[in-house]
């Protein structure tokens, strides 16, 4: 049985895990192009390659929750899907001691037309379970998802957030060894993460499993991981305790400081959507406490948008949400025929935040829908002011956001 | 970490060391798995199979229940669809074109031939696209992939089951049941059929992976291969210098024989069935090949 260095036994040991893709000749061709893809080849034209994880070693001992920190694009859910095996490794190999888990998108696995009751089953048979073992656990996953009255219910009734908490549970009480989690925690209601963060800590300190967790939520990254590995560019860039991870993140991914333009164009995304930011450009001269930040996002459709807001969260170093926006509170709604083009500009009267780094994450969606998302976009930094009431004492509030604020001490 | 770094320390719960360790799977000093980079195919592992027969279970289990689900006449078509085709078939092979039908009345004739095709029909044709119909669970899930045509043959079963019960009826009222000693002969033509129908299920459902070419040329050939099949007619209509051209199928003896078995008239021709079953058994075992050839892009290519 190996073991880590710490003398803890291991759970997974990946050594030089790549994935590289042929460019050419993807998805859904038919002869035909496979035909002109020889002939192409013939004459000597290499296929393009696309590399999505290259040289990953790592080893995961039992019991650890590891992170997974990275924009899109860096490899994250690629290096679950080989763990997972999923799709197959182009080099290197990865030993796997213990039945895996995955929840590699949500309510994977379940069937539309199948009720909650029978999913509950189909899933659980994913993961390699007997019906019977599932059968042992079933009322305790009705009860952690709270679906209760509908588990007749075909799922494709159900409300997003009902399907994830349904798969939730499944993947929380079957068992696996090693649980791969991978954003489940972008849907759901605030206090379903909350309970859903409670299981995986919970499954971990008494059952000693282990979780694979990608977020781009640094918060819970940095709250539920003992370790984390940042990765970028389909390579692991730093491997280290959690919370150095996601200030290495926040600090070190996004561009530097407000440069006057920054182009959004070739940043990966999760999905192509109908519209998407192409250009962001952060005030002008020093941002301070108190100042005026300007944004201007530049944004271009490739089908009509209609009814769509841009939502702008500021991340401080530590990964904490800081503040946040959505046009619409401000009836900014946008309209969009096809290569279309919109600049949005925003101006945040009175910045309540503390001196320190923040980035900012932008979101286009419509009503319905996400369009486009970006995390990290750039980088900026709020200097320190004359202003007292911001920075008496450097880091004291821990909190970023500092509200103007009066007190009256008097005789009780 | 200095607690001033801490982000929202409310969700922090100080995380002692496991108490029990979980030793279910870690008895044993090799790997529960071993994921490579350097494997031409992979592997057809049994023991993997055994422990995801649940999963087959469910998924066949699934294929049942999701057929006939949303439809005003529910589980009817089961016995519907083949009334209406051996309605068709008598109307126009044995009223219109006179057909013999070895002295059965022409429709239970036809109504024999029929559930044995379309057991055989409905496993190939689902085989096909049980991995393109399926794109979500073949790229996020792991599991054998086999798992997915092989559960196809659990609903043809289950629709030749009923069709089945409603001849011996018919052939109660009647009263020509068939001798036991005849009906014997029917679970081993079905195996052969379905071996033969799962592994050509098996290459077609690899094939369309990659060229959903698979999803159009299927039901031509299909149609096709009924046709020159026993179904709709006898053999004893196919002319003589012909008969040995038309047994190379292997559908052809399979589903004479086992109409005969079914009707208890006329005899199984065995060496032919033999034959067919040799071919069936060869054609299942390369299309598992094959099938397992491909199965390490199926995530990436469909």
């Amino acid at each position: 049985m190996p073991t880590s260095s710490s003398g803890a036994r291991t759970a997974l040991s990946i050594r030089g895990i790549g994935k590289s893709y042929r460019v050419a000749g993807r998805r859904g061709s038919t002869l035909a192009e496979t035909m002109t893809d020889w002939v192409a080849r013939s004459r000597g034209v290499p296929p393009a390659q696309f590399t999505a994880l290259e040289d990953v070693t790592c080893e995961v001992a039992q019991g650890e929750i590891l992170g997974l920190v990275g924009r899109n694009g860096a490899g994250k859910s690629t290096l679950l899907k080989i763990i997972a095996g999923v799709t197959t490794p182009t080099t290197g190999s990865v030993d796997v001691y213990g039945r895996v888990g995955s929840m590699l998108e949500v309510g994977t696995g379940f069937h539309p037309e199948l009720t909650g009751r029978e999913n509950v089953f189909l899933n659980g048979a994913f993961l390699g379970m007997r019906r019977s073992e599932i059968r042992e656990r079933f009322d305790e996953i009705v009860e952690f998802s709270g679906v209760e009255a509908f588990l007749d219910t075909p799922i494709k009734r159900y409300s997003s957030g009902m399907a994830v908490r349904l798969a939730f549970a499944v993947a929380a009480h079957l068992d696996a060894d090693i649980l791969l989690v991978d954003e489940v925690l972008a849907v759901g209601d605030q206090a379903f993460q909350e309970k859903c963060l409670g299981k995986i800590r919970e499954v971990r300190q008494r059952e000693g499993r282990t979780v694979l967790f990608v977020s781009h939520n640094l918060a819970a990254v940095a709250s539920l991981c003992s370790r984390a590995l940042l990765m970028s560019g389909g390579r692991v860039v730093a491997d280290a305790p959690a919370p150095e991870i996601t200030r290495l993140y926040s600090s070190g991914i996004a561009t530097a400081t407000t440069s006057p333009a920054v182009d959004l164009t070739t940043l990966p995304r999760a999905k192509q959507g109908a519209a998407r930011c192409t250009r962001i450009r952060v005030g002008d001269g020093a941002i301070e406490p108190g100042s005026t930040l300007q944004l201007v996002v530049t944004i271009e459709a490739s089908a009509p948008v209609s009814r769509a807001l841009l939502g702008v969260e500021a991340i401080d170093e530590h990964g904490r949400p800081a503040m946040g926006i959505s046009t619409d509170t401000a009836d900014g709604w946008i309209d969009l025929a096809v290569g279309e083009r919109r600049q949005v500009t925003i101006r945040l009267h009175h910045l309540q935040l503390r001196p320190g780094a923040y980035t900012l994450s932008l979101t286009l969606r419509t009503t319905t829908e996400f369009v486009d998302r970006l995390d990290a976009v750039v980088r900026f930094e709020v200097t320190p002011n004359a202003d007292a009431g911001y920075n008496r004492w450097p880091g004291w509030p821990a909190a970023a956001y500092a509200p103007r604020f009066d007190v009256a001490i008097e005789p009780a | 970490m200095g607690c001033a770094t801490l982000p929202f320390p409310w969700l922090l719960v100080p995380l002692p060391e496991p108490t029990v360790p979980h030793t279910a799977h870690h008895a044993e000093a090799e790997p529960f798995r071993r994921i490579r980079s350097d494997l031409a195919r992979t592997p057809l592992d049994w023991a993997e199979l055994w422990r995801y027969r649940d999963l087959w279970l469910t998924l066949a289990l699934r294929d049942v229940r999701l057929r006939y689900r949303q439809t005003a006449l529910g589980v009817a078509w089961v016995v519907l669809l083949p009334l209406l085709a051996s309605g068709v078939f008598t109307l126009v092979f044995g009223l219109v074109a006179r057909l013999p039908s070895d002295g059965a009345p022409y429709f239970l004739f036809v109504f024999a031939g029929f559930i044995g095709w379309s057991s055989f029909q409905n496993t190939l044709q689902r085989c096909s696209i049980s991995l393109i119909g399926n794109t979500s669970l073949v790229t996020k899930v792991y599991f054998p992939r086999v798992m997915l045509p092989s559960a196809s043959v659990l609903a043809s079963l289950l629709d030749f089951a009923i069709g089945f019960t409603l001849l011996m009826l018919v052939l109660l009222v009647r009263g020509e049941l068939p001798p036991l000693a005849s009906l014997l002969a029917v679970p081993v033509l079905m195996l052969v059929l379905q071996v033969l129908a799962l592994g050509l299920g098996l290459f077609a459902a690899a094939v369309a992976v990659r060229y959903r070419d698979v999803q159009y040329v299927m039901p031509f050939l299909i149609q096709l291969l009924l046709y020159a099949s026993p179904v709709a007619y006898g053999v004893s209509v196919v002319p003589a210098h012909l008969r040995r051209f038309y047994l190379l199928n292997p559908v052809a003896p399979l589903l004479d024989g086992l109409r005969a078995a079914l009707l208890g008239r006329g005899s199984v021709p065995w060496a032919a069935v033999g034959g067919a079953a040799i071919a069936s058994l060869l054609i299942l075992v390369m299309g598992t090949h094959f099938f397992l050839r491909q199965d390490r892009q199926y995530a990436d290519v469909i």
